[in-house]
């Protein structure tokens, strides 16, 4: 049949040394740079892409395309490990991954991590292969009113199921959207509380933030107890992941990977969002949702996935309409080019050499990452076993480095400090972080298509609703906001509520 | 000193009832624009609003029940020097990294840190400190060509 | 915020040994746009050239607005320069009061392309020629939205100026790069736009391509007439090049020169740009700014008959 011979073709153009080679240097470099908190894959694929000018355009494509896997994998190791996410992808990570590694689990955490993107990378290759074209037409649909009703709904589930109060998380996305604000105004120019200063033109950094809010914080609360925590004293036993996980992380891992493949579709932090849905689904589905954030592997299994698969999805548009998702992708497209090729809607028709190729290169690149990785874990394990008061301060010294390296800007490194005592204070208030992190990623994005809504709809808010899609949207946001008030269902809530109050985040 | 849940919260919704002011007002003075073409002024404006009116549903709440027991600020008599240590760590690193160098303000940083936040010897200190120094040194400067400062010492 | 892996102030500026090291180009717009597709054309010939990585860097925001503002601001060593479009850089610092640089604060290397700017409406949109859409459009005056890239750029003032002329009025969308203005004309979320000829000619089959802005019609565009044919006298256009601060020193600006205007003379690099739908230029610091001078007052005019405030 057509899709066997399709895979054939790649798999002839894909298993050449050469080509192999490639996957692996941009699988490994991927890695190395994403496990290292702050550098991103951009600066890799930035490294690496002049050495690409005298090779194929196929086994460009394969190693760049290795670099991004890479690169997301590494992440999500010094989540569960410091609690510091490689990326924003990575933030839902910490919440159970880490806990996780407090208890001595974490090679089931990072076996899980591994063997869940290996997962859920596949399933957004079948996806690929089986689905492109018309995926594309479904993403077209969506414009400025869909995009914005998208994000509020992806910013209400998450405050839906936080942990605390629901009136603590909104206040937290909505201050977060309020920072998000800080810096040049995109369609005007105005510069908003930059204070004169033209890094903060950019707007607050991400990874600033995150470090902040995550790394910094964290390592100060742990500073604040005497360490009467033998940390990971516990042996670690079992550093792949048993019986019991594989059987309770199945299902998210396959739930992940579907969901993160369609989010993924959409130009846009595709990866966030699909990790922080995924981690809200599985919470809801969960028979213990209590006990999410105290290191539940579901909560591991599912985001890991969910954020691999939606790395998958984001080359969709890139290979049916020639539009980049992201600014990874973006290079990826400025390779095409530099070879010669056009991309567009007639791309996997003119080259389907390329177009197969790329996608068993995925395949085998997430092999790649799985032998990689597992062996590794033994390794990073090992790390934890340092005891903390050695090791907290060259956790704080990556973090400083990190988010210098980024712009090489002093006034990056004081925000993150900023955010670190802000990070610290949040959480002896019992106030959620990860709203305001969500909504300072997405939210200068949320505000252009909430803009951009209103001029094409002439002022009028209700083309959120005139609009079918940006109106289902609106509905279940509006649901979610609205049930707690609803006795029966916002008792459960309020059970859930009671049982966690009073615990740390 | 004991507190309650509710007086934490307390405390947190003046916080936000300023900053949501903060924001409104400050919204004014970049335009707001109409809803027909909304400024840049025009999400701080309705945003700020939003999350003072949050802020004050918050602060009334917290006048209802007393909310659970909290442990105090600093959970133990010394804590809040290491916070308090640690962050100034931080800030010093940030003022004096390009004019010690990298290599040098690391050295200083992880030694001190060590050795004054939970004490350990003399020799331990020094062995990490200065391995942390090297290792970090040749893994940013040399591997990744990172650009960090070699300061005036020209290390 | 790319990480900038090499981004070295030289210290002393040489023309000898200049450069020394990477080349850091600062792309005013989103990856995939017209500037990103002319700087990754140039990229391998200008690191022959240079011997030196040429590395791009995504600085969008404000229509170019936030990257030349830093651009003016940069150290003038020949080390950081950047992409441009001809009428934003003259229009920008007139118009928009929070822009931080002015027109003469740049020195432009080599004028490398330009891009008529042309008119396209969407695939299920009820008229097929110019003039059923004028028709439409003073039917229903305001209702039909246009999309365009930025305010005070190119699109924006194709877009007034069309309305003059044909006695319309077209609500103005302002999106950051010409990708969003595509994906939104080809979902169908805009009714139509003004663009950039490269994309109306890769999307051609996708969407109407009404008219162009070009004295003749476009070999690429055989099928499309121009504005004159319809009447209109408007020549819209942006042009791109490459920039950097005025105060790079004389040599090393010949330098650059130099190798930009090695690349854009070579036979290969011209026929892809005209493939994408660009034409391609080769020009270079004189008569670059000859260019500039003679599109400013042409432009100026223009706004002062559109009567624009100062925002």
């Amino acid at each position: 049949m057509d899709l066997l011979n399709h895979i054939l073709l790649g798999a002839q153009v894909l298993f050449t040394p050469g080509n192999i080679f490639f996957c692996f240097i941009g699988v490994l470099m991927g890695t190395l740079v994403g496990v290292l908190p702050g550098l991103g894959p951009t600066a890799a694929i930035a490294l690496l892409l002049p050495n690409t000018f005298h090779v194929s355009p196929v086994t460009a494509i394969i190693m760049l395309a290795g670099i991004y896997y890479g690169a997301m994998y590494g992440g999500s190791t010094t989540s569960i490990l410091v609690n510091i996410p490689g990326e924003a992808a990575s933030v839902i990570t910490c919440l159970d991954g880490y806990q996780m590694a407090l208890k001595g689990r974490a090679g089931a955490a990072l076996g899980i991590a591994a063997f869940g993107s290996f997962i859920a990378g596949t399933i957004s290759v079948i996806g690929l292969m089986l689905v492109a074209p018309p995926l594309a037409k479904f993403a077209l649909a969506f414009g400025p009113p869909e995009y914005f009703s998208l994000m509020l709904m992806g910013i209400v589930i998450l405050i839906y199921l936080a942990s605390g109060s629901i009136l603590k998380a909104l206040m937290m996305a909505v201050f977060g959207l309020l920072i998000g604000t800080i810096g040049m105004d995109s369609i005007s120019a105005t510069q908003r509380l930059t204070f004169g200063l033209l890094e903060l033109s950019d707007g607050v950094g991400l990874i600033p933030a995150i470090m902040g809010l995550f790394g910094v914080a964290e390592v100060i609360a742990n500073v604040e107890q005497e360490i009467k925590r033998e940390i990971i004293a516990t042996k670690v036993k079992n550093l792949l992941p048993n019986l019991q996980d594989w059987k309770d992380s199945f299902w998210p891992m396959i739930r992940g990977g579907i969901l993160g493949f369609f989010i993924g579709i959409l130009p846009g932090p595709a990866p966030v969002i699909s990790a922080f849905s995924s981690y809200a689904i599985e919470k809801k589905l969960s028979k213990h949702p209590e006990k999410f954030g105290t290191g539940m592997i579901q909560g591991v299994a599912g985001p890991e996935s969910a954020n691999n698969a939606a790395t998958g999805g984001a080359f969709i548009p890139l290979f049916t309409l020639g539009i980049p998702a992201n600014s990874v992708i973006a290079i990826l497209l400025g390779a095409f080019m530099i070879h010669g090729i056009q991309p567009g809607p007639m791309l996997i028709d003119k080259y389907p050499d390329l177009f197969w190729g790329t996608i068993m290169s995925m395949y085998l690149g997430n092999v790649m990452l799985l032998v990689l990785n597992l062996p590794l874990i033994g390794l990073w394990v090992k790390v934890l076993k340092v005891p903390y008061p050695i090791l907290f301060p060259l956790i704080l010294l990556f973090c400083l480095v990190g988010v210098f390296s980024l712009n090489y800007s002093k006034v990056e490194v004081a925000l993150m400090i900023g955010f670190g005592v802000f990070g610290y204070l949040a959480r002896k208030f019992q106030f959620e972080m990860a709203p305001l992190v969500l909504a300072l990623v997405i939210g200068p994005m949320m505000e252009n298509n909430l803009r951009l809504s209103l001029v094409i709809s002439q002022g009028s808010p209700w083309i959120f609703i005139e609009k079918p899609i940006s109106a289902a949207f609106i509905l279940v946001s509006l649901a979610l906001l609205i049930s707690p008030f609803i006795p029966w269902i916002g008792k459960r809530r309020r059970k859930l509520q009671e049982k966690v109050e009073g615990e740390q985040i | 000193m004991e507190r309650t849940q509710s007086q934490y919260d307390r405390v947190a919704a003046i916080f936000f009832l300023i900053v949501g002011a903060f924001f409104a007002l400050y919204a004014r003075a970049v335009e707001i624009g109409t809803w027909n073409e909304p400024g840049p002024g025009f999400l701080p404006f309705y945003a700020g609003i939003i999350i003072s009116i949050m802020a004050f549903a918050l602060f009334v709440k917290s006048r209802g029940k007393k909310g659970p027991v909290r442990p105090s600020f600093f959970p133990e008599a010394g804590s809040w020097k290491r916070v308090l240590a640690t962050f100034t760590a931080l800030i010093v690193y940030n003022f004096i990294f390009d004019y010690l160098g990298f290599a040098l303000t690391t050295f200083l940083f992880v030694g001190v840190l060590v050795k004054f936040i939970f004490p350990q010897s003399w020799a331990k200190t020094l062995i990490v400190a200065v391995s942390a120094a090297i290792i970090a040194r040749l893994l940013f400067i040399n591997f990744l060509e990172t650009q960090l400062p070699k300061g005036f010492l020209g290390f | 915020m790319m990480l900038v892996l090499s981004f070295i102030p030289a210290a002393s500026a040489d023309a000898q040994d200049f450069p020394k090291g990477p080349i850091n180009y600062m792309n005013p717009f989103n990856p995939g746009g017209e500037v990103d597709i002319a700087a990754r054309a140039m990229q391998p010939y200008l690191e022959k050239n240079l011997a030196q990585p040429f590395v791009i860097n995504y600085q969008p925001g404000a229509g170019g607005g936030l990257c030349w503002s830093k651009l003016a601001a940069a150290k003038p060593d020949g080390y950081n320069i950047g992409g441009f479009s001809i009428p934003h850089i003259i229009l920008q610092p007139i118009f928009m009061k929070d822009v931080t640089y002015k027109t003469e604060d740049f020195v432009i290397f080599s004028i490398v392309e330009y891009t008529p700017i042309g008119f396209g409406v969407k695939k299920d949109f009820q008229v097929n020629t110019l003039k059923e859409f004028i028709e439409y459009a003073k039917a229903n005056p305001g209702k039909v939205s246009c999309g365009g890239v930025g305010k005070f750029t190119g699109h924006h003032f194709a877009t007034l100026q069309f309305m003059k002329l044909a006695g319309v009025k077209v609500n103005y969308v302002t999106f950051q790069g010409t990708s969003q203005v595509q994906t939104a004309l080809m979902g169908g979320h805009i009714d139509a736009a003004f663009t950039n000829s490269s994309m109306l000619v890769t999307t051609k089959d996708q969407i109407k391509v009404l008219a162009i802005g070009a004295p003749q019609r476009m070999t690429q565009l055989k099928d499309v007439p121009t504005f004159e044919e319809f009447g209109f006298k408007m020549y819209p256009r942006i042009a791109r090049g490459a920039m950097g601060p005025k105060a790079i020193p004389q040599d090393i600006q010949k330098r650059l020169e130099k190798a930009f205007l090695d690349t854009t003379s070579k036979p290969e690099f011209r026929a892809k740009m005209e493939a994408a739908g660009f034409v391609p230029q080769v020009m270079g610091i004189e008569e670059s700014h000859k260019f500039l001078e003679a599109e400013a007052i042409t432009i100026k005019q223009l706004a002062q008959e559109f009567d624009l405030k100062r925002q």
